[in-house]
């Protein structure tokens, strides 16, 4: 069924382009989840809406207003959380906020078409143009070589900072790297796939593969390829009914959270019985 | 080098940890005021103290992770930040991220960690790793998620991951507040093995254990007062008093202790 569809251009861009964010969100999304920046990352992509509001009104593409933005929001917020971790949710609930007010007030003060919030929310996966892909599979490979690079750093600053300071790593450069790296993620996945399926693709994989998964790399490949997965059923669930086709892999991706939650009870039952 | 040797090397040997005249205050409050303190080398030191008492910040002054607001650092006389590489630290095992996924082996290579100013492990690492994995008789579980074994087990993998980095100093943060009665002893007789070495300095809320181990105590409560020898004094009785269980559950009769002898209360 999928095999017929993928005769269209726009299906088969559709599908590369939910498996680039798919690794990128994998990779960078275990990250997040091990490191509990899942709030930190809803912030950087909500507060990128002001950036739409911004370029609308001054006339500039949107791809520099969203990108200043989160770049803008992504360093504050991480500066925060490396300062005082326990104080960090408020101010980032507070940039959360305020990004998305100016985006809201920017947009009503610009006269003539303005677009509507639900691209921005569902993305347009069906309509992704050619060049994005090319971005996504470059931000693929960047995303790939930096996680190569610096394993051992991020997974000694993930599992315990302190010692990893002690040792000489450098923890508060490797976070803005990959604060910004997430950054400029976030804005081509919503692009691409909407703000609501963008943190639903950073979270619900690696909280699923850092269960299971026995290193933090076996976490970040298992969490790649939950997200591909997720990503085509929910495609494929999309084209059959067709249904919102961001909102359908959300659903799909929420269905597999859920029988990994009964499959932890079952397991759990079985072990206490057995 | 034997202990005695380390111990007893003399005024030439710069003290391992040498603090004059620290404060440090956090959120306008005193945590610590005006404490001297110098650690020989070679030296098998508790810190003990109330909760609240300023014990963690005095480690991570040491450790250089905190700076003092006023009075001067030195470990192995070089600043705390220098210094660094050459202390293995046990952090406390409540504080990390037990459901991480990540294999003993992997913790323990921590310790091996831009050794040569990179991000790589060889397989030298990885050999010296399992060597003192072995040493510490948990080298079959090398294999293993973290999240899967003891509690005393754990705490040898820490103890591991600060030996893999070959220091001249050994800091634990409460390392037996973990492990059951025989763990501790366990553990206790491993430090001792390695102070023969090393410098060991131990916070503890243990007393007893203490007693029978530590040549030498830091009573920390704002101000710092150190104690050369293992005896309990009624001060450190009295400090500790807030805190630990051990001190009345098992109580003094059953403590064997040296005679209050010795005048040399470095107070």
């Amino acid at each position: 069924m999928l095999i017929d569809a993928l005769h269209f251009e726009f299906m088969r861009n559709a599908l590369f382009a939910g498996l680039f964010a798919s690794v990128i969100c994998g990779v960078l999304g275990t990250f997040i989840v091990v490191n509990r920046m899942v709030f930190l990352s809803g912030g950087i992509a909500h507060a990128s809406y002001g950036g739409i509001g911004l370029a609308l009104f001054f006339g500039f593409p949107f791809l520099a207003g969203t990108m200043g933005f989160s770049l803008i929001a992504a360093i504050l917020m991480t500066a925060v959380f490396l300062k005082a971790k326990d104080r960090a949710d408020t101010f980032i609930g507070v940039l959360w906020a305020v990004g998305m007010a100016i985006g809201v007030i920017l947009i009503d003060l610009t006269p003539g078409y303005t677009p509507d919030l639900m691209s921005y929310l569902f993305g347009s996966i069906l309509a992704v143009p050619v060049s994005d892909l090319w971005w996504m599979a470059g931000l693929c490979v960047i995303t790939l070589f930096l996680t190569g690079y610096f394993y051992r750093d991020m997974l000694a600053i993930s599992y315990d900072e302190e010692f990893a300071r002690l040792r000489g790593v450098p923890v508060t450069l490797i976070y803005f790297l990959f604060m910004v790296l997430v950054a400029i993620s976030i804005v081509f996945v919503i692009r691409v796939v909407g703000l609501i399926l963008v943190i639903a693709l950073l979270t619900i994989p690696p909280y699923i593969a850092e269960k299971y998964a026995r290193s933090l790399g076996g976490a970040m490949v298992m969490a790649v390829l939950l997200s591909a997965l997720f990503n085509t059923c929910g495609l494929a669930l999309a084209y059959a009914k067709n249904l919102t086709s961001g909102a359908a892999i959300i659903m799909v991706a929420a269905g597999g959270f859920f029988i990994s939650i009964v499959l932890d009870f079952i397991i759990d039952f079985l072990r206490k019985t057995w | 080098m034997t202990l005695t040797d380390t111990a007893q090397a003399g005024p030439t040997v710069a003290p391992a940890v040498s603090l004059d005249r620290i404060s440090f205050s956090y959120n306008g409050r005193q945590v610590l005021q005006n404490v001297t303190l110098a650690i020989p080398d070679g030296e098998f030191m508790a810190i003990i103290g109330p909760n609240g008492g300023g014990k963690s910040t005095l480690v991570k002054i040491i450790l250089g992770l905190l700076k003092p607001d006023s009075g001067h650092v030195s470990v192995l006389g070089l600043p705390p930040e220098k210094a660094a590489r050459l202390i293995g630290y046990m952090p406390q095992d409540v504080l990390i991220n037990r459901s991480f996924p990540i294999s003993v082996m992997d913790v323990v290579l921590m310790g091996r960690l831009r050794n040569k100013g990179r991000s790589r492990i060889t397989p030298h690492d990885r050999n010296l790793a399992l060597d003192i994995l072995d040493r510490l008789a948990i080298g079959d579980l090398a294999g293993r998620k973290i999240a899967d074994i003891s509690g005393g087990q754990r705490a040898k993998v820490f103890l591991a991951r600060a030996l893999v980095t070959d220091p001249k100093i050994l800091i634990l943060d409460e390392p037996t507040s973990s492990l059951d009665t025989n763990a501790q002893t366990e553990l206790y007789a491993l430090l001792k093995q390695i102070n023969a070495e090393k410098t060991v300095i131990l916070v503890s809320h243990d007393l007893m254990v203490l007693s029978t181990h530590v040549r030498a105590v830091a009573c920390v409560n704002r101000e710092v007062h150190f104690h050369a020898g293992s005896e309990i004094t009624p001060e450190m009785f009295n400090m500790a008093f807030p805190c630990p269980v051990e001190l009345i559950a098992h109580g003094i009769p059953h403590r064997i202790l040296k005679k209050h002898t010795d005048d040399n209360h470095a107070h």
